[in-house]
């Protein structure tokens, strides 16, 4: 955000010239005395050739200048040194204080009534321009401030942009106190308990208090309330610099800076909730979900192993030889199943809980396949897999990028015919790369292509085939956690293929080959 | 040592693993003595000096890459860790204190058993000496280092040759990025698994008809290397 116009804001130090109910000072003096000079040395060039009322016009003239521009005392003052001067310079007898004329005592009263007029209408225009500047002031601050908020994020992301742009912006020294569901002020450090109690007594008592005011005057830090519209949301607290001067009462800049910090906190506070009800309702799904799920695809393979084992124990009379194996194998193929589905349950939750870490290396596509492809070796079996690779360098999670691979190498096993065959594509192109697992099975109905990466969802297709439909979730989470994307499709000539897209940031590494052995 | 029947500690605490681990290791010809805790385990080490440890690193009682430290301040004896999926960074911790292999839960018989087969192999001193070795179609001499691949030379660079002695001299044996760069480029303080990633990458295609089906140089992704056995 680029820093706002600098207005002269502090809120102590208003230009001297503008100070409410400006004194006669030194300076004041000095510029009426000049002023009054200045007049006097033109009337001494131009008399003769011109009226005594003309010369007496040539002094109202300066006192409207000098009224307008350094307020009441300079014009009075400035009225009286012009009658003295006019009579000392120009009233003949001229030189002295004497007045021959009577008339011209007349002349010096509507001088001096003049003056008297002029200072106070220069006085009011002052004061409406004081009051100009300062409402602009305010109206800019705020703005800015609003602006400041308008970025959103949470309480505590609110209380330090509001507490860095009073001090950048404004150099005000301020801290803003958050108020928790019961009401009670958190403590913050540099903040005393004294001054805390303070605070909580303005919030509570939905006044300021503190530093200028008539309660606790004695603390460091003027308090104001945030008391929100439905439940208190804090206090704003200005310390010494910043109060000083400062008007606590309602209209002042404090009072409505506090007010719209309350809102922006306010609505940060309805968001949080907003959100956790929604995080909530979604777990709440989710775990009913999960639930129905697990107690389906756990008991299957638990009910087979039972049965199975169960069998082998007391195989009865009629039992025949090859029934044993037979037996054994069922049990073996479902305890597979059966540790796939934990596992990717384990590697969902780890995933979702935040309790992974990305760690990017440079690995040549080659490596990760291969660790992949060796890993699935047995179940792989004789199927033909092309792989079609490059020796192209991409950043990303050996760890995970292997998860990521066992599963679409399981789903392609899993979902086309046996003998069919698998492919492999990967190639590094411009800031990204693309890596790609195809079958040969029914691929996707329309319209599935997104939806088979949800958590639970099975594809229309998936008939008789196990599974939870967690595999291709940990595989968004996992790319996604990488910055890349995941796609489905069905290909044109049929058969499924997931497609991944990797950023590829920075060049990869290169080694000078050392020499022949 | 009983050359014939070696005798494995096997530390575990439950109770299901250790069934299948003793019914397993006494059909194949060993010997087997059980811990359910890590202290019984390590009393147990001590009186009986087994030939190999077969250690699960989630004990209740004792953390398991202590137990394991400890066994290696007092005894060389290979140690097998056993540990859950996910947790690379506690098999490379592991293995860079000096434990020899692992196994990730569930695993079956079949890579049991190599596993055994490998460490005792290295523990009785053996591949080390050996001046050649010969892995499958690859053999190699370590005295003229001549590496030949189905009996045809093959030309590796130094680095390249390094890499492969150090998977070879530990056949069967899985050695994590730290050793393998500690092994082959020394104290070098840049050396990191980029490197390795290299030289890997190019040993392959030159010793493997398919680079991304390895069938000798296989890749253990976030631990490190191992050469098939």
């Amino acid at each position: 955000m680029p820093a706002p116009p600098r207005l002269a804001f502090p809120l102590e130090g208003l230009p001297e010239s503008l100070a409410v109910g400006a004194r006669l000072d030194l300076r004041q003096l000095g510029t009426a005395l000049a002023a009054v000079g200045l007049a006097t040395g033109a009337g001494l060039l131009l008399f003769g050739h011109v009226d005594l009322a003309d010369l007496a016009m040539l002094y109202v003239l300066c006192i409207t200048v000098v009224a307008t521009r350094y307020g009441q005392w300079a014009a009075l003052l400035a009225s009286v040194l012009s009658v003295a001067a006019l009579d000392f310079f120009f009233i003949p007898p001229r030189f002295t204080f004497a007045v021959q004329d009577v008339r011209h005592i007349g002349t010096f009263a509507v001088m001096l009534g003049v003056g008297w007029v002029v200072a106070n209408l220069a006085e009011r225009i002052r004061a409406q321009t004081r009051q100009a500047l300062e409402r602009e002031r305010r109206t800019g601050a705020l703005y800015r401030l609003g602006a400041a908020l308008a970025e959103g994020g949470d309480a505590a992301a609110i209380q330090l942009r509001v507490e860095g742009y009073l001090r950048r912006t404004m150099g005000m020294e301020a801290m803003v106190l958050l108020a928790g569901r019961d009401g009670q002020l958190a403590p913050r450090a540099g903040l005393e308990p004294a001054d805390l109690a303070v605070a909580q007594w303005a919030l509570e008592h939905a006044s300021p208090a503190g530093r200028g005011t008539a309660t606790l005057p004695g603390s460091r830090a003027l308090f104001l309330p945030m008391a929100g519209s439905e439940a208190p949301v804090g206090a704003l607290a200005l310390f010494p610099e910043a109060a000083a001067g400062a008007d606590a009462g309602p209209g002042g800049l404090p009072l409505a800076l506090a007010a719209q910090i309350s809102l922006a906190l306010e609505r940060a506070r309805l968001a949080e909730e907003r959100a956790e009800a929604r995080l909530r309702a979604d777990h709440e799904q989710l775990r009913s979900t999960l639930l129905s799920c697990v107690s389906h695809d756990l008991r299957t393979p638990l009910g087979a192993i039972t049965g199975a084992s169960t069998l082998l124990l007391d195989p009865g009379p009629e039992a025949a030889p090859g029934d044993q194996r037979m037996l054994l194998l069922t049990i073996h193929q479902e305890s597979c199943r059966l540790e796939r589905l934990v596992n990717n349950l384990l590697e969902l939750t780890r995933l979702e809980s935040g309790q992974v870490q990305v760690k990017k290396e440079w690995v040549p596509m080659e490596e990760v396949v291969g660790a992949a492809v060796s890993r699935m070796e047995e179940q792989l079996g004789e199927r033909p897999l092309t792989l079609d690779l490059r020796e192209d360098w991409v950043p990303l999670d050996p760890v995970l990028l292997e998860q990521v691979l066992l599963n679409l190498l399981d789903n392609a096993l899993k979902f086309s015919p046996p003998g069919s065959p698998i492919e492999i594509e990967g190639r590094a192109l411009e800031g990204r790369a693309r890596l790609s697992v195809s079958d040969h099975g029914p691929g996707f109905s329309p319209g599935e292509e997104r939806r088979v990466f949800e958590k639970l969802y099975r594809g229309s297709r998936s008939g008789s085939v196990p599974g939870a439909g967690l595999g291709l979730a940990i595989c968004r989470a996992i790319v996604q956690a990488h910055g890349g994307t995941i796609e489905a499709a069905t290909r044109a000539g049929g058969g499924a293929r997931i497609t991944l897209t990797l950023p590829i940031e920075g060049a990869p590494p290169e080694l000078a080959p050392d020499g022949p052995s | 040592m009983t050359q014939d029947h070696p005798l494995v500690l096997v530390i575990e605490d439950e109770a299901p693993l250790r069934r299948y681990l003793r019914a397993t290791l006494l059909a194949f010809g060993y010997r087997v003595e059980e811990a359910a805790t890590g202290a019984e385990g390590r009393d147990l080490q001590v009186r009986l000096n087994p030939d190999v440890v077969l250690l699960d690193l989630g004990l209740p009682d004792v953390d398991g890459l202590e137990l394991a430290r400890e066994i290696r301040g007092w005894s060389q004896v290979p140690i097998i860790v056993v540990s859950a999926r996910g947790k690379e960074a506690d098999k490379v911790q592991a293995l860079d204190q000096g434990v020899d292999d692992y196994l990730t839960k569930p695993f079956g018989s079949g890579e049991l058993l190599a596993r055994i087969r490998v460490a005792l192999r290295h523990s009785a001193g053996g591949a080390a000496a050996e001046p050649v070795v010969e892995i499958g179609p690859l053999r190699m001499d370590f005295a003229s280092r001549e590496v030949l691949l189905d009996g045809v030379p093959v030309h590796l660079s130094p680095n390249e040759y390094g890499l492969l002695a150090a998977l070879a001299r530990n056949a069967g044996k899985v050695l994590t990025h730290g050793q393998l760069l500690r092994e082959v480029w020394g104290g070098v303080p840049a050396a990191q698994p980029t490197y390795l990633r290299v030289y890997m990458a190019s040993l392959r295609r030159k010793l493997e008809p398919d680079p991304a089906r390895p069938r000798l140089l296989l890749t253990e992704p976030g631990v490190g290397y191992r050469l098939r056995e």
